[in-house]
């Protein structure tokens, strides 16, 4: 088990160091040529940093699979390995977008568009998180496993794109009656809307909750599926 | 005492079953001999689980499954073509051997990594074919393990790394009497300097299991033409292949044939002859 972590250590070791140097490298060149570009470039970064945590969550060649699973600790080692890798992989996401948020709101001085830059933000969040949960799940399942984190993918978006819609939506509507609700009086009650609500923050707290919620109720339940699976007698799946 | 005992370890592809019995006793280093695609590769992939088996396989005397990560880390392989990540470098391989094995012997892997003159730094992926053969083998061999398994460790190196490799796997057994040591190889002549036991699979089944003096001393290879070969005593024949001046064929007492049969050429047996005769294609084999 521990010969699994230190191998995962040194898979994301390298990629966090380094994009990270990237990362501070661009902002510094963006800040200081004063460009209102920041979000873009900052965004493609963060892409690119999530593309290759992806890519790499998603590195294990079968034959270093087999590699791995013939360390001590053997397919089980493995597999919790790499569980303990998805936790690593969503909690280097998360910190990641809240630096790569609270860093862009400073450097533009809060030019940013932020609503956007938190959509792609959340959005990409929520893909590499998947993408981290599905990396057990094939190891356990073969390509049920994919299909099985691809059905969470788009759960996911669905949930994502059904949230923006509400809260925007609602917003628009309670725009659109704050005109006439305020002053009124409904049932005797005065109605009073802050005048200074803006589009909901999908980076806030709140937002971060459900989306980690999902996301650790995916990761619990793919692993007591993969319990119960190696309880079974005679499973055989793929390499597994 | 038996390390390693497998009794029909099946496992079963679309193109391929293996059905291998087998066993490792301690203080002796066993040969697994066969062509490419034999089943080699998987029964090793079988004893460590990787690949998951029916039948029976006890390691230290214990179902090679139910083994504790202790008793695992005691069980060493070394693959031909399997390693970790080409993105890693030498000395995080260090660090992974380091923290997976605790009886990793830092000294020894020190010493090996020198006398192979492998480069202390760098990515795997940058380092030559035979190389990577020698870490691969390094990597197994520097843990104190009990029971090592090493693929075709040979492989893909030229004659002096050979002989280190071999010197190596020599002097693992001198120093550690009580292990054992499964090896594979394509170049039978590395194991009949150095297996004790030697098994011969075929197609996913052991076609061959014996003592590797008795190959050597015992076996033989008459050559004849087919009508020799009708009139041939078939009592120690173990089979026969057809050659372009009629069949060779595999005998377990060569002293037999050599003298009731003084007008045919008989060779000394070799592994080779084995692997020729035993392995060749059906419709050549009687």
């Amino acid at each position: 088990m521990k010969g699994f972590m230190t191998y995962f250590f040194e898979q994301h070791k390298r990629l966090v160091l380094g994009y990270s140097v990237v990362l501070l490298v661009a902002m510094i060149f963006a800040v200081s040529l004063k460009t209102t570009t920041v979000p873009v470039a900052v965004t493609i970064l963060y892409i690119s940093i999530f593309a290759s945590l992806a890519t790499v969550a998603s590195l294990n060649s079968d034959r270093e699979i087999d590699q791995l699973l013939s360390l001590p600790g053997g397919r089980r080692g493995l597999v919790r390995a790499q569980y303990l890798n998805a936790v690593f992989a969503i909690g280097s996401s998360i910190l990641a977008a809240t630096i790569v948020t609270a860093l862009t709101y400073v450097f533009t001085g809060g030019k940013a568009h932020l609503p956007s830059f938190l959509v792609v933000s959340y959005v990409i969040s929520v893909a590499m998180t998947v993408v981290a949960i599905m990396q057990p799940l094939s190891m356990v399942f073969g390509k049920k496993g994919l299909l099985i984190g691809f059905a969470a993918l788009m759960f996911i978006g669905f949930q994502t794109a059904v949230r923006f819609l509400l809260t925007n939506g609602g917003i628009f509507i309670f725009k659109l009656l704050k005109d006439y609700l305020v002053g009124h009086e409904i049932q005797g009650i005065s109605v009073v809307i802050s005048e200074n609500m803006n589009m909901p923050d999908l980076f806030s707290v709140p937002s971060v909750l459900i989306t980690a919620g999902t996301a650790i109720t995916l990761f619990v339940s793919s692993y007591i599926i993969s319990r119960l699976v190696f309880s079974r007698k005679n499973f055989r799946v793929n390499k597994l | 005492m038996a390390l390693l005992c497998m009794e029909h370890a099946s496992v079963r592809y679309d193109r391929f079953s293996l059905d291998v019995s087998l066993t490792v006793e301690e203080g002796m280093i066993t040969g697994l001999i066969g062509r490419n695609g034999s089943g080699k590769t998987t029964t090793f992939k079988t004893i460590v689980d990787v690949v998951r088996s029916g039948g029976k396989i006890e390691i230290f005397g214990k179902d090679a499954r139910r083994l504790t990560e202790d008793e695992r880390s005691q069980i060493a392989i070394s693959y031909t073509d399997i390693f970790f990540n080409g993105e890693y470098t030498v000395p995080a391989i260090r660090r992974v051997l380091r923290s997976a094995y605790k009886n990793f012997n830092e000294a020894e892997y020190d010493r090996m990594m020198k006398r192979f003159d492998i480069p202390q730094r760098g990515k795997i992926r940058n380092l030559s074919t035979g190389e990577l053969a020698k870490l691969r083998f390094i990597s197994a061999m520097t843990h104190d393990a009990k029971f090592v398994i090493l693929d075709e460790p040979t492989s893909g190196l030229d004659v002096v790394a050979r002989d280190g490799i071999l010197d190596e796997i020599r002097s693992y057994m001198e120093n550690h009497e009580d292990a054992a040591i499964l090896v594979s190889s394509n170049i039978t002549q590395d194991l009949e300097g150095l297996a004790d036991d030697v098994y011969m699979i075929d197609e996913g089944r052991i076609v061959l299991h014996e003592n590797t003096d008795t190959i050597t001393d015992d076996f033989g290879l008459v050559k004849c033409t087919e009508e020799q070969f009708e009139k041939l005593d078939k009592e120690y024949v173990r089979g026969s292949k057809k050659a372009p001046y009629g069949r060779d064929v595999l005998v377990s007492q060569k002293r037999y044939y050599l003298e009731n049969y003084p007008a045919l050429a008989v060779e000394d047996g070799k592994l080779d002859h084995c692997l020729i005769v035993l392995a060749g294609k059906e419709e050549e084999k009687t």
